[in-house]
């Protein structure tokens, strides 16, 4: 039968989350603004007093602080000075990522201090070979879109402590790398390292391959150090993720609501700095918040509420047209068992509906405390999963596949139909998951549960996977400066 | 600081989904009603094609094809209720369900069970009924019951009957039972009557609703027919549960799947009405695909999650209350 083309009709393109109306993310917008003005920020850092000064703030002196207030139109200037689409940069130019509002990419958690062995599934304190080796897990790992720090090199010396976790994260992945720097030495060094994995300074300036998180502290302070690095980067060319931990009922509004606003007068009062510094600075709008669990004392990761903010902060971003880096996927559990399961899925289910760039928290356990190798793997499967969700139920001649059902009519088979064959490849498919009958599962498994198949997955990649290979002579180089650095801090301290 | 109202700005009430536009459901129900009118639907049920006859649709009566005509189906929209009120047998139980408001219930039915005492893995036994329906009855976030296993240790032509029996005496939740057949539909209405006390009370605060399939692609066998004349007779709800399965029993291209499974939920649909005008239906959905390298039902799928979805927006633009798979 003839079908022509339908005119026009609007289409969706996949399932999105509806969550806020425009008049609310106006409001939550006046509320912040109204904040940043009336309220303002404590900043703790006298050059980046001058920077807000010159801009237009009011500064309010104090010992060792001052407050700033900022007018609105500074703040929607600033807001409107950062790019609204930009590429996180990769040592592997095929792992280039393109953050623009909606499309959706994962991460690991960032800054854990444990690791669940692969090899002995018992918990430790993290190494630098742990932090090398997880990235080399997630390099393999086609779900995951950008290397985040997952752990932290606890066994080097202390002040040297990012410079080392660079070191071992651009050794094994050739994706984009996002950490945090001790200092401003530490950055500088940072940077001369990864200029060496990429063959010279005028490469990286081109090519940043990776971007430095800043973390605002809540309730509504910007701390000596964030600033420091800040205006570093403004000067090194590199990008920022400016990520609060805005912990409703505790460090913000026991609403969620009001952890919006104060969280997002957090990120928009940074983001005025970085505009200040150098308009067109890449910024990405990030987030960690969630709930105090007043009960416990713990920041709970796994909650609903986690999802919630996170995906309305991620909404908030999209209304800002910034880049979105965003929790979901975490646990408060201590083990990858079935409540890690429920919790990761929620959160991260609902910041990829919400069209966040980036969703961090494959792989965690335990309030971010520590990262397990078989949750991350079995997290990746999840993670491809929510993928084929998020692109919805397509609707077209093709798919409503009138003729098909009609040739078949009623009482017949569509499995033995030619147009089952063709279209096979657009189901999902597993492959650590189990999709088998009792019989074959037993057969398959050979009685080893999910979490031990995962580990074995997670070997096979460390002992396997082969990363970006970095150019002759790096390697070398790279040791160098970590050596030199170490010598350097070692000297001062 | 003095806060003075804002005029009339609108509100969120909650996270919802973005699932698909208007048009695209409306092509879904465009498909639908054309394949009703050119391909029809298989009934096996004698009574039931003269119902149909008489509303005006094309009988086949060598191949028991029913051609349902465009307005058929759009007046049994209109005419099926918006609202359906899940009567528990105490008012607490009541759960109101009607066009957007969430509700969960059990998985209906397994037919085995591990067995929390001993680990056994093993079939299902009237006394398991019982105690998963008082587990239920106490679960807040389960608000109805839906038979949940199957009494493997009665005889089969009288198992619904066992089924029934022994949930209704341990939960006051709504239940939403398959009967199997006619005769057993009928023995478990008395069942109910013995529990209200008279048919009319039964009538006024039905505590059941009937669960029926049709058997993908496009059929409607006799007991599914019996059901949905049985329960329209007594003005009880009826639930159809449309389990076309992509890639074995309907298109492996979900949409296909979502019009297969229309055409069969409203062609019982239109039974239901032309049986007994507004008597309560569901639209219901229990599928997911069939997992083609495995010949698996993939019940664990993303498919399945975002098929029950479509489902629910598919009920939503017909005001129809509906029942999907999910969890």
């Amino acid at each position: 039968m003839r079908r022509r083309f339908r005119s026009g009709i609007s289409s969706s393109s996949g399932l999105g989350l509806s969550s806020f109306s425009v008049d609310e993310l106006d409001s939550i917008h006046y509320a912040t603004l109204q904040i940043l003005q009336n309220t303002g920020i404590k900043v703790m850092n006298e050059q980046a007093l001058e920077v807000y000064y010159s801009g237009g703030a009011v500064v309010e002196r104090h010992e060792g602080y001052g407050i700033v207030k900022l007018p609105p139109h500074l703040v929607e200037d600033s807001a409107y000075f950062t790019p609204h689409t930009m590429v996180y940069q990769a040592r592997n130019p095929d792992d280039d990522y393109i953050v623009e509002p909606n499309r959706v990419g994962f991460a690991t958690f960032g800054g854990c201090i444990n690791v669940v062995d692969a090899y002995t599934c018992k918990i430790r304190r993290a190494t630098k070979k742990d932090c090398g080796e997880i990235i080399r897990v997630c390099d393999a790992l086609d779900e995951i879109a950008v290397a985040t720090r997952s752990v932290n090199s606890t066994d080097v010396m202390e002040k040297a402590q990012s410079l080392h976790n660079l070191d071992a994260m651009i050794r094994n992945t050739g994706k984009h790398i996002v950490l945090g720097a001790d200092s401003v030495a530490s950055l500088e060094a940072m940077v001369d390292l990864a200029a060496a994995s990429v063959g010279g300074r005028d490469v990286f300036e081109k090519r940043p391959i990776f971007s430095v998180s800043v973390c605002p502290i809540s309730p509504l302070t910007l701390g000596n150090l964030a600033c420091e690095v800040i205006m570093a980067c403004a000067r090194l060319g590199i990008g920022i993720v400016i990520l609060p931990m805005a912990l409703s009922g505790g460090t913000s509004s026991a609403s969620l609501a009001g952890t919006l606003v104060s969280h997002n007068a957090e990120v928009l009062s940074t983001i005025v700095l970085a505009q200040l510094l150098k308009r067109g600075m890449p910024c990405t709008y990030g987030s960690t918040s969630t709930i105090l669990d007043l009960r416990f004392g713990t920041s709970a990761i796994g909650s609903p509420e986690y999802g919630m903010i996170n995906a309305s902060l991620a909404r908030v971003a999209r209304y800002y047209r910034l880049p979105s880096w965003v929790g979901g996927g975490a646990t408060d559990s201590k083990e990858a068992d079935i409540q890690s399961g429920y919790e990761a899925n929620l959160s991260a289910t609902l910041s990829a509906l919400s069209g966040a760039n980036i969703i961090f928290g494959a792989g965690t356990l335990e309030q971010g405390m520590t990262i397990d190798y078989a949750k991350l793997v079995m997290d990746a499967e999840m993670l491809g999963m929510i993928h084929i969700a998020r692109s919805g139920v397509v609707v077209n001649d093709e798919t409503l596949s009138m003729d098909v059902i009609h040739e078949v009519g009623p009482g017949g088979a569509y499995i033995t139909h030619e147009h089952s064959l063709r279209s096979m490849r657009s189901q999902s498919q597993v492959k650590l998951f189990d999709r088998h009958s009792r019989e074959d599962w037993k057969e398959w498994t050979q009685g080893k549960s999910i979490t031990e198949r995962a580990c074995e997955r997670a070997i096979d990649l460390i002992e396997n996977h082969v990363p970006y290979a970095l150019p002759e002579g790096a390697p070398e180089a790279m040791q160098e400066i970590v050596d030199a650095f170490e010598v350097q801090m070692g000297k001062n301290g | 600081m003095k806060r003075r109202l804002k005029a009339g700005k609108s509100r969120n009430s909650g996270f919802s989904l973005n699932l698909m536009t208007d048009d695209e459901i409306h092509e879904i129900h465009l498909a639908t009603l054309q394949l009703l009118k050119s391909t029809g639907v298989f009934v096996e049920n004698e009574k039931a094609l003269e119902i149909y006859h008489g509303a005006g649709c094309t009988i086949d009566a060598k191949t028991k094809t029913v051609k349902i005509p465009p307005h058929v189906v759009e007046d049994a929209i209109y005419t099926a209720p918006a609202t359906f009120v899940a009567y528990g047998r105490n008012p607490e139980s009541d759960v109101v369900l009607e066009d957007n408001r969430v509700t969960f219930t059990n998985f209906g039915e397994g037919i085995m069970f591990v067995d929390p005492e001993t680990g056994e893995y093993r079939d299902t036994t009237k006394k398991d009924i019982e105690m998963a329906s008082r587990l239920i009855d106490y679960l807040e976030n389960v608000e109805t019951y839906e038979r949940a296993m199957c009494s493997h240790d009665k005889p089969p032509e009288v198992q619904a009957i066992h089924n029934a029996e022994a949930s209704l005496t341990n939960t006051t939740k709504h239940h939403w039972l398959g009967p199997v057949n006619g005769f057993q539909l009928e023995k478990i209405v008395d069942i109910c009557t013995a529990i209200t006390g008279s048919r009319e009370k039964l009538r006024e605060r039905p505590l059941l609703s009937f669960t029926t399939c049709p058997i993908s692609p496009l059929k409607l066998t006799d007991h599914h027919c019996e059901i949905i004349m049985g329960a329209a007779k007594h003005g009880l709800g009826v639930n159809v549960i449309g389990m076309a399965m992509s890639g074995g029993s309907g298109p492996v291209h979900l949409a296909g799947t979502l019009v297969v499974q229309n055409c069969e939920v409203l062609a019982s649909l239109v039974l239901s009405q032309l049986s007994q005008k507004g008597v309560p239906f569901m639209y219901g959905s229990s599928t997911c695909p069939l997992d083609l390298r495995r010949a698996t039902a993939t019940v664990g799928s993303p498919e399945t999650g975002m098929i029950s979805a479509a489902v629910a927006r598919l009920a939503r633009y017909y005001s129809l209350p509906c029942f999907v798979a999910g969890g």
